[in-house]
């Protein structure tokens, strides 16, 4: 093993790891970033090579960001938003767990129910939105049921194949020592499918958040999509921008967030074995 | 009691093909900024036609000398000479047949065994076609010409290793464990067919394994190493004739005796590794 | 998919109907679901069109969406928006082939241009791209300019992401290979890096048929006035909901079409990644 190592360490002419430093990469990131703002900076003010109501400076940006996290109407609208989120990814949660372990776990239901699931996972679901702002109207609930929608699918078939492919040698050694039934679901097949779960939760989160914001664009009443919506209209860039930004962060958290747990409760789990999956 | 012979009267007049001089290979590691040396003080001579088998417990640097000779890593201090030129990277005098088969998953076996040829820019003229054929047809894998790594199983994918070695024709052939991932059956049969392979072509082998039976089966010399750091315990001549098959030479009492040699002597080198790795 | 019909291990000798399904050959499975098929469609005219448990506007019948389509074909709005949102996909996935593909490899060739690039990109990637559609609006106007842009953005990620983690995954005993032999550095990227990158360019760009049908979507629902999204909302606001999901069918049907020209052309491009799934 030292010996691969060292090849890589010597001569590999792609990148691997080689921890030498990661702050000075952080730095020279910073740095990037830190041009590419006082490019767009200069472009816009100094040198009026863009009219900044089409693109405003990052300064003009900040200052509306600052002005969002000090407005009550933000706030309001971020509750409304997460507040559908979290309803709408808890139901998928528990639904996509429940059915995905029971599919996976049954072959008979998996050879009936699969196909339908796969069909409906890579069906552009976005597309039903306006029925079910039709059929629910424009309050939470069509929101909520949006949110579901979209967040289900992965969340059901990452746990259907964890659970197909728990290992046979695991049950089997679970059996010899007697356990059977929830206790084996319990103990083996949920732990074992956990990581996949997890993989398919940030899945569902993300196609969620879409769901919500896709839900506050069609039949706005509120909400940081709406929001967004309608500085966008009335053609208030910073604000725009400066929403577009927070959206960033919340996408940006709520994955981190997941990634955290799925460290934290399956820190055996080589997260490679999973990347690649959709 | 076997006669262990770490120095070896050579005739003078045959320079050795390999010689590994006061070899030192240790590596940085960046993430503990630790310095860890892999192999110390190694001292190995090989000659023209000789085949050598490199035995010890993993993590013993054996597979990091033959990285050296195969000119992948550069040595930390000393150096090794072939055909008396210091090694300062890979050349067309040696071939390494790797452990995990190394074959391009997305080629033919066909064009699998031509690589080391296309890389060495030797696809000239039409002669390397009938040379690559004779290659697969020698390992045993005619018909297979056009069939991927993945439709093949480990030992078939090793003789595709085996093949793109040898079609190359290099003077030195390097061997990392070529068997150490083939399964127990196939592993048997192919030790006897690489033992012919290499007595009708002559090669000079540096053969890397774990494996006591395979080292003295194969080898004229078997070098041992230890570990912690990484250095040779002790050089033996097999003295076995040639050639041999697993069947005749496992009645031989040399064989026994020579296996129960090195078995007592890779017993207490793990013991000291147990010891030295759980401090 | 391979999934669906493995007889895992430990639970397969279960007897009965999981044992016949077993069993079964190829085609026969296929039969299985045929029928299966039939029979949900079967039961969906049933319940909502024949007894009218549901109400048929919410969720219209099979033989309604048929004669949705038929409807959709006959007065020629499939056909003008299909065609404008085809040419706005197309586009927008051609611009992300383009960019993604260098900018993927030169990430995977260079540590500080995968230090710089990765974070921004993964962050962009992260985000769902309905959060950008709002300013593509603004920026682009209400035509083809803000569909192809959120195709564009929700293509481009998984396709340079993908193509970066191959070159950075390629097998290092590989390259060992060809170094014993003397491959030059332009061996190695032309006879080992690229090659191995490429079942991982074949992922990431079915990944980006999904995302970019979504973005697609997404861009033409809330706001524009023509495309298949352009369509889906107006049927549904006129609560003709049966061209609507005849509009569905079409979008899903375009998806699993790009899909399968993806996998059509690994086949002929990368014929060694067939095998490999079993």
């Amino acid at each position: 093993m030292t010996a691969t190592v060292s090849i890589e360490a010597l001569n590999a002419p792609a990148p691997r790891r080689r921890r030498s430093g990661p702050s000075k990469w952080t730095w020279l990131l910073l740095g990037v970033i830190a041009a590419i703002l006082l490019v767009w900076e200069a472009a816009v003010s100094w040198l009026h090579l863009v009219p900044e109501a089409f693109l405003p400076p990052p300064t003009a940006v900040f200052a509306a960001f600052v002005q969002l996290l000090v407005d009550p109407e933000f706030w309001q609208a971020f509750v409304f938003s997460m507040q559908n989120l979290l309803i709408g990814l808890v139901l998928a949660v528990v639904v996509g767990v429940i059915v995905g372990l029971a599919v996976g776990w049954s072959p008979v239901l998996r050879f009936m129910v699969a196909p339908f699931l796969w069909l409906l996972y890579s069906t552009p679901k976005v597309a039903l939105a306006p029925l079910f702002i039709l059929v629910l109207g424009l309050g939470n609930e069509s929101k909520i049921a949006l949110v579901f929608l979209l967040a289900v699918f992965p969340i059901i078939l990452n746990t259907m194949e964890g659970a197909v492919t728990v290992p046979a040698s695991l049950v089997s050694a679970a059996r010899v020592y007697g356990v059977n039934g929830v206790a084996l679901g319990w103990k083996v097949i949920l732990p074992a499918t956990l990581p996949y779960s997890l993989a398919g939760i940030q899945r569902g989160a993300a196609l969620g958040f879409t769901g919500e914001v896709l839900g506050e664009f069609l039949g706005g009443t509120g909400g940081l999509g709406h929001m967004l919506e309608f500085a966008a209209y009335q053609f208030q860039m910073d604000e725009a921008i400066a929403m577009v930004i927070v959206m960033v962060i919340i996408a940006n958290l709520t994955l981190a967030l997941i990634a955290v747990l799925r460290k934290r409760l399956a820190p055996w789990y080589d997260d490679r074995q999973i990347m690649g999956r959709s | 009691m076997t006669t262990p012979t770490a120095d070896r009267d050579e005739p003078a007049a045959s320079a050795p093909l390999i010689s590994v001089r006061d070899l030192t290979v240790s590596y940085h590691v960046a993430r503990t900024g630790a310095t860890l040396t892999a192999v110390e003080g190694v001292n190995l001579e090989v000659h023209e036609g000789e085949f050598v088998t490199v035995l010890g417990p993993s993590g013993c640097g054996k597979t990091t000398v033959m990285n050296v000779v195969a000119g992948l890593v550069a040595p930390t201090s000393g150096e090794v000479l072939v055909d008396g030129r210091p090694v300062t990277g890979p050349g067309p005098d040696r071939a390494v047949v790797f452990q995990d088969y190394a074959l391009l998953p997305w080629r033919t076996v066909f064009d699998n065994v031509k690589f080391g040829l296309e890389m060495q820019k030797r696809l000239k003229g039409d002669g390397w076609r009938v040379r690559v054929q004779e290659a697969i047809e020698l390992v045993g894998l005619s018909g297979f010409e056009n069939s991927y790594p993945k439709e093949l199983s480990g030992g078939m994918q090793q003789r595709v290793g085996l093949a793109r070695a040898i079609v190359a024709e290099p003077r030195i052939l390097l061997m990392d464990e070529p068997l150490g991932a083939v399964d127990a059956l196939t592993r048997e049969v192919m030790r006897d067919e690489i033992e012919k392979l290499i007595a009708a072509t002559g090669k000079t082998v540096l053969f890397i394994t774990h494996s006591i039976e395979e080292a003295i089966l194969l080898g004229d010399r078997i070098v041992v190493f230890k570990s912690h750091p990484g250095a040779i315990k002790e050089v033996i001549e097999t003295g076995l004739a040639r050639p041999r098959s697993e069947r005749s030479v496992q009645s031989d009492p040399r064989f026994l005796e020579l296996r129960d040699h090195l078995w007592d002597a890779l017993q207490a080198e793990a013991a000291e590794a147990a010891v030295a790795g759980g401090s | 998919m391979s999934v669906l019909f493995a007889s895992g291990g430990p639970r397969a000798g279960r007897g009965g109907l999981a044992a016949w399904l077993a069993d079964l050959s190829t085609g026969g499975k296929a039969v299985v679901i045929a029928v299966e098929v039939f029979v949900v469609l079967l039961v969906w005219q049933l319940v909502v069109g024949y007894w009218g448990l549901i109400n048929p506007v919410f969720f219209p019948p099979p033989l309604a969406i048929a004669q949705g389509f038929g409807e959709i074909v006959a007065n020629g709005s499939l056909a003008a928006n299909a065609a404008v949102s085809a040419q706005a996909w197309l586009t927008g996935f051609t611009i992300a082939v383009i960019v993604g593909i260098p900018v993927g490899l030169l990430m995977g060739a260079s540590l500080p241009v995968d230090k710089v690039v990765g974070p921004i990109a993964w962050t962009i990637y992260a985000t769902p791209a309905i959060a950008y559609q709002p300013l593509a609006k603004a920026w682009f106007g209400f035509g083809i300019g803000p569909v192809i842009f959120l195709v564009v953005i929700s293509a481009l990620f998984p396709i340079m992401l993908n193509i970066a983690a191959g070159m950075r995954t390629t097998s290092p005993s590989l390259l060992r290979a060809a170094r014993v032999y003397g491959g030059s550095q332009l061996d190695l990227y032309r006879r080992v890096f690229l090659p191995s990158t490429v079942p991982f360019l074949f992922a990431g760009l079915r990944q980006a048929v999904v995302l970019a049908t979504i973005g697609m979507v997404v861009a033409e629902l809330s706001g524009s006035s023509s495309g298949m999204g352009a369509l889906i909302i107006k049927a549904a606001n006129t609560y003709q909901t049966d061209q609507a999901f005849a509009a569905i069918g079409v979008v899903v049907c375009w998806s699993v079409g790009m899909t399968g020209v993806v996998t059509l052309i690994e086949r002929r491009v990368a014929p060694w990644t067939r095998k490999a799934r079993r």
